[in-house]
């Protein structure tokens, strides 16, 4: 299990390594002068040239490319041309709200989609089962801006029962941050009136995103508890006198949740490409705002950045999924 | 003396798009404590369902038509979930064919065995027992099976040990509960040759030393002999013939009988071409009128295609359901 875990971290690191390299690539490939992008429309072509030795742009590729892996590595992402602040302060901004929308998101999805899968199965074809179906169905088939704002018509404006959007009310103040996330500093800090200030706020954005996501856990839990549940292993457990109870929430679904688990890998890099819809529903600060407004304003070093933090987190949860897959399979374990 | 487990005119069918499957027509059986029955049959003859609605683990869309079974005057088929719950494992038990599917293949041996036992201390109502009497008593059983190296296969997962280790660990998780009635559902035909035989003498062992009753399922004539004193033979769902292991092997009075004997290759043969019987099993969809095996029978007369043979004796405990039995 540790050099399985070596060589997953080893293998993480090689591919970080290979986005980043793609990264550079794609932007020295891309059609278009960056310095002259840099410079404006109405730069003269001296103008142009003094950014292209300032930007280092003149140097042959290969020590560019050198000079970007450095950069990376000090965490310097160069700075938005829009803000002129530096893009990893900017990221440290936006990327939190992201990642807390995100890992809610997720453990709704979680919660409410493994364990109604395994009732789904266990009672095929009952009332149950049809319910979850059709919800099911509906979350993979309705856009998330029409969900989310069905939902603020629904539970804020008509109920009042939520916030329609944002991460705060403006009254509200934010706590000094630990972890930059919300919720967690809030707790950390004691601060539970601002704690439930903002559990409110981020409840509707994360059930428009997680469900989706929610769907297709259910659905992918369900159909795998169904193919164990008839699996010779369970009839042997019967057999043996292992209670029903027993059956289905130890021993089917531990074998039921290696599919799942690499659904939960593959939704969570879908939820943090898709926040952008939600986030411009629900106004939330997050960095999929920040990738679009900046892609719109030409802003490359930021839209750089958040391709290179999206695909990071998107890495790093695939390795844990990876991690969470021998842990559970002791055949992957003893494979390696 | 009332018989441990009797089957009386057992019939289950099992809906499918294209109508009934009628997978078991009016099974008979009886069996005393104490003796050891063997169900020989094709692959499709409904041994394996027969013998997994003993343990009410049959397949789950089967429908029972009519006729019942009665286990130590417990009527099984109108048991609920805590019912079975007294006697699975804990009464009745199994052993499987392929023993890689049937274990767990995510959890410990120790760990799964480990709950079988702690499951039938639940069922009988007593004290659980503690993880160092657990461990105690998985010892002792594996120690029943001949599992020498204990501190090595508790701790395995059931891709670490080899076919015939798997299968050692399925039969001591079967005789965990101490059971009265054990099935052993072709306990020997996914092994190798050689594990075979290991298998069947650890077997042939344990029901000399436990006093064991027994049934076995297979479609190895062999097998079979090797561990049953008496033995049934079915076909598409009926028993054709049982009697004595004995009698069935050297006097088969169904024509079926004789066909599925004559199949076996014989060592000291030499060389010669094996016999096969003709046709295929029927669907059992729409069976075949009369007696299921006409289609395929060498003395099939008319009658045979307008009625069922009625069961009969025609000696000492041998029983023929055949209407050309002493022809």
């Amino acid at each position: 299990m540790i050099s399985f875990t070596f060589r997953k971290v080893a293998v993480l690191i090689g591919t970080m390594i290979g986005l980043a390299a793609l990264t550079f690539l794609i932007t020295n490939v891309a059609p278009g002068d960056p310095a002259r992008l840099v410079a404006g429309p109405d730069a003269t072509n001296d103008m142009v040239e003094t950014i292209r030795v300032e930007y280092g742009l003149d140097r042959p590729l290969i020590e560019q490319f050198a000079i970007y892996m450095g950069d990376l590595f000090t965490g310097n992402l160069g700075r938005s041309i829009v803000s002129t602040r530096p893009v990893l302060d900017e990221l440290a901004r936006y990327v939190p709200a992201t990642l807390e929308l995100v890992l809610v998101a997720m453990a709704l999805g979680i919660l409410v989609g493994v364990p109604f899968g395994m009732l789904s199965a266990v009672y095929r074809d009952r009332w149950l089962d049809q319910i979850t179906r059709i919800l099911s169905i509906s979350g993979v088939a309705l856009p998330a801006f029409w969900f989310g704002i069905l939902l603020q018509l629904f539970f804020a404006v008509r109920l009042e029962w939520l916030p329609v959007s944002g991460q705060l009310s403006l009254t509200a103040l934010a706590p000094e941050p630990i972890t930059h996330l919300l919720l967690v500093d809030t707790l950390l800090r004691g601060d539970f009136e601002t704690f439930r200030e903002a559990l409110s706020h981020i409840i509707l954005p994360a059930v428009v995103l997680s469900f989706p996501c929610l769907a297709s856990i259910l659905r992918v839990n369900r159909a795998e508890m169904i193919e164990v549940l008839q699996s010779d292993h369970v009839v042997a457990a019967r057999a043996h006198g292992i209670s029903s109870t027993r059956i289905v929430t130890i021993y089917a679904l531990k074998n039921a949740l290696l599919p799942t688990l690499a659904i939960i890998g593959l939704r969570f890099g879908w939820m943090l490409g898709s926040t952008v819809l939600v986030e411009t529903v629900f106004d939330w600060p997050g960095i999929g705002l920040y990738a679009v407004s900046s892609a719109l304003a030409s802003d490359f070093k930021p839209v750089i950045g958040v391709t290179l933090v999206i695909g990071f987190m998107f890495m790093v949860t695939n390795t844990f999924v990876d991690l969470a897959y021998a842990w559970i399979d002791p055949r992957l374990r003893s494979a390696q | 003396m009332t018989a441990l487990l009797t089957i009386q005119d057992y019939r289950l069918d099992i809906p499918t798009f294209d109508g009934a499957l009628k997978v078991l027509d009016g099974i008979d059986l009886a069996l005393d404590q104490g003796e050891t029955l063997g169900i020989v049959g094709e692959s499709g003859c409904g041994k394996t369902v027969l013998a997994r609605s003993i343990l009410g683990i049959g397949p789950a869309k089967g429908k029972r038509v009519s006729g019942s079974m009665t286990f130590d005057s417990v009527e099984l088929d109108h048991l609920d979930e805590a019912g079975w719950r007294r006697i699975r494992g804990v009464k009745i038990s199994m052993i499987f064919q392929d023993p890689m599917t049937y274990l767990n293949p995510l959890f410990t041996i120790g760990r799964q065995l480990s709950d079988v036992v702690v499951a039938h201390k639940r069922a009988k109502g007593e004290r659980l027992p503690s993880r160092a009497e657990q461990r105690k008593r998985c010892h002792a059983l594996l120690d029943q099976v001949q599992i020498r190296d204990f501190e090595r296969v508790v701790d395995s997962y059931p891709h670490q040990l080899s076919g015939g280790m798997r299968q050692r660990v399925l039969i001591a998780m079967a005789l965990a509960g101490e059971p009265q009635l054990l099935i052993a559902d072709e306990p020997t035909t996914a092994l190798d040759v050689t594990i075979q035989a290991q298998i069947l003498d650890l077997l042939r062992d344990l029901v000399d030393r436990l006093g064991l009753t027994v049934v076995m399922i297979s479609h190895d004539v062999g097998a079979i002999a090797a561990i049953a004193r008496r033995v049934a033979v079915m076909y598409a769902g009926v028993v054709v013939e049982q009697g004595m292991t004995n009698d069935i092997l050297t006097q088969p009075r169904h024509p079926y009988t004789q066909g599925l004997l004559a199949a076996l290759p014989d060592i000291e043969g030499g060389h010669q071409v094996l016999e096969s019987i003709p046709g295929t099993i029927p669907n059992l969809i729409h069976p075949p009128s009369g007696c299921r095996f006409h289609p395929r029978c060498p003395r099939a007369t008319e009658i045979c295609t307008a009625q069922k043979p009625v069961a009969r004796n025609i000696g000492a405990d041998h029983v023929v359901a055949c209407h050309h039995a002493l022809d």
